[in-house]
């Protein structure tokens, strides 16, 4: 067998393919895992590189997954500790936080994207810091602000306002 | 699709809010009625303590500081949690805190009384700001007339069971039911009765045969397991009450804090086999104050004034307010201003999850699910 190590190509909803090592996708993102393996028999006797489409991405979004993915997966660049690790007190620095508070220090609509496809690709400790993010994107946000992120109707009646608000005036 | 947050990844991010900042979630299920009825689920609620447990135990939303000389009972909110408002209770002292609900007792009690009727209780949820005034303790019924000791906490219904639905920890789990032990030592006996809420009742007292010749200590009780456990005053064992069985029994392995000379000692204890009840002692760490806290609240030496169940934080009271010092962190936190400088003897951290109140609307919205 050769000792270089094996790649996959992942094909963008908008037609981009993108390299990855297959150790390292396969380690980040269970759906892929599970394209792979699906493959491997009839790719066994072939020295084709496989291309899996995912169609849910797009190029701009699956460009940053595989950045955050090289960088939290590849056992190479990484060094202990790697699960939880959004979870440390402040102060407590993980050599991968400062890396993780960039990236998801984007816009709105790119966030979401990427939560979506953390989701879709099934890569769990991206879904966590993208859902904190959103999470902390609209904590300190007003109701209509939030609503106004979210594109979200109104569909309390004045009534049922009127008692939620008085449930806990304290908030306000 | 894009900006558009699918609807099963709202719960997701619902589930990240912080803890400690109750009023975000508050803000967020007044968005809609779909976010409404997701944060009022029972499902949403412990699914958030338990991701959040897994980080640390529950946020501590503020204090109760026992006030030295005025004899009131002041609650103190963390600085993130206005959803506590800062209540004083004059002419009563906090026992105890758990579960959201904070027991108190009228300050003319000292943890010694001679006192016939004995109703001295109220369970006080800071949330709801609901006092319930508990009926009088049946003491004929076991003890003699004469001076007792006595201690008390309070825990939800649900503590003690192995029902993995209870949301006890936001004081609502079990429709708000609750429990009161109380312990009371004379000179020949021990007794135990527990108030349950549900029936409003107090129930029949338990007693111990094997008298362990000391007196309750009025510090706050710790729940390990199913079992609540009282300090003694003198011999450092504990008397352990389990809610599962009803049945005491002394324990002798215990650890305790102390402060001196600016340093903070962690002391453990074993029971010596044999020993007739003896304890061994040994100091497992001494942290050295100094080095954690500022210099302005080192002028008096500092004093242990409360812990905080389940997370190895110890709260230290200096001359410049009082401050959070992580055990196993290390870590000292900012100091809370009480209002009263340094004038309380034992504080109760008051922990929770705090949860919108909901629960008028959700009952609205789900009841017609069920009819469906």
């Amino acid at each position: 067998m050769a000792s270089e190590k094996k790649v996959v190509f992942l094909r963008s909803s908008d037609g981009e393919a993108f390299e990855v090592s297959e150790e390292v996708i396969s380690a980040a993102s269970v759906t892929i895992k599970g394209m792979i393996d699906e493959e491997s028999p009839s790719r066994a006797d072939t020295a084709a590189t496989t291309t899996l489409a995912i169609p849910n991405v797009t190029a701009a979004t699956l460009s940053r997954v595989l950045h955050y993915v090289n960088k939290h997966f590849d056992a190479a660049a990484v060094v202990g500790r790697p699960d939880d690790y959004i979870f440390c007190a402040p102060g407590d620095e993980h050599p991968l936080a400062r890396f993780d508070d960039d990236f998801v220090d984007v816009d709105n609509d790119t966030l979401i994207d990427l939560v979506h496809a953390a989701e879709y690709l099934h890569i769990k400790k991206l879904f966590d810091l993208t859902c904190k993010a959103v999470a902390d994107k609209l904590k300190g946000r007003t109701i209509d602000q939030i609503r106004e992120t979210f594109g979200i109707v109104n569909d309390y009646t004045v009534e049922e306002e009127v008692e939620v608000y008085r449930e806990n005036s304290w908030a306000f | 699709m894009t900006g558009v947050l699918m609807e099963e990844l709202v719960e997701e991010v619902l589930l990240r809010f912080p803890p400690d900042d109750p009023a975000s979630l508050v803000r967020a299920a007044l968005v809609s009625k779909p976010w409404c009825r997701l944060i009022a689920g029972r499902g949403f609620r412990r699914r958030f303590r338990e991701l959040h447990l897994h980080r640390a135990a529950a946020p501590m939303l503020g204090f109760i500081c026992n006030v030295l000389g005025a004899a009131s009972a002041r609650l103190v909110p963390t600085l993130t949690t206005s959803c506590l408002p800062r209540a004083d209770h004059h002419g009563w002292r906090a026992l105890d805190s758990r579960d959201g609900l904070v027991l108190l007792c009228n300050a003319n009690c000292s943890d010694i009384v001679e006192m016939e009727p004995f109703d001295p209780f109220v369970v006080w949820n800071p949330i709801t700001g609901e006092h319930l005034q508990l009926p009088y303790l049946p003491l004929e019924r076991c003890a003699p007339p004469g001076p007792f000791f006595f201690n008390a906490t309070v825990l939800c219904a649900g503590a003690g069971s192995d029902d993995d639905a209870c949301d006890h920890l936001d004081g609502s789990g079990h429709g708000g039911r609750f429990l009161v032990v109380f312990v009371g030592t004379y000179a020949d006996g021990l007794f135990t009765y527990v108030y349950s809420s549900e029936s409003g009742a107090w129930s029949e007292p338990s007693s111990m045969a094997d008298h362990p010749h000391d007196m309750l200590d009025s510090v706050p009780a710790a729940m390990v397991g199913t079992a609540v456990h009282f300090m003694f005053k003198c011999s450092m064992r504990m008397l352990k009450f389990d809610l599962a069985t009803r049945e005491n029994s002394v324990q002798g392995k215990l650890g305790f804090t102390r402060a001196e000379d600016y340093k903070l000692y962690l002391w453990s204890s074993m029971e010596v086999v044999g020993g007739h009840g003896g304890v061994e002692w040994t100091r497992d760490r001494v942290i050295e104050l100094n080095s954690l806290l500022p210099a302005d609240a080192l002028l008096t030496p500092p004093d242990v004034v409360g812990c905080v169940h389940g997370c190895g934080v110890v709260l230290v009271g200096t001359g410049d307010g009082f401050f959070r010092i992580d055990l196993k962190l290390n870590q000292a936190d900012d100091d809370v201003d009480t209002g009263y400088g340094h004038c309380f003897f034992i504080v109760v951290p008051y922990t929770g999850f705090y949860f919108p109140g909901t629960y008028n609307l959700a009952y609205l919205f789900i009841l017609p699910v069920f009819r469906i």
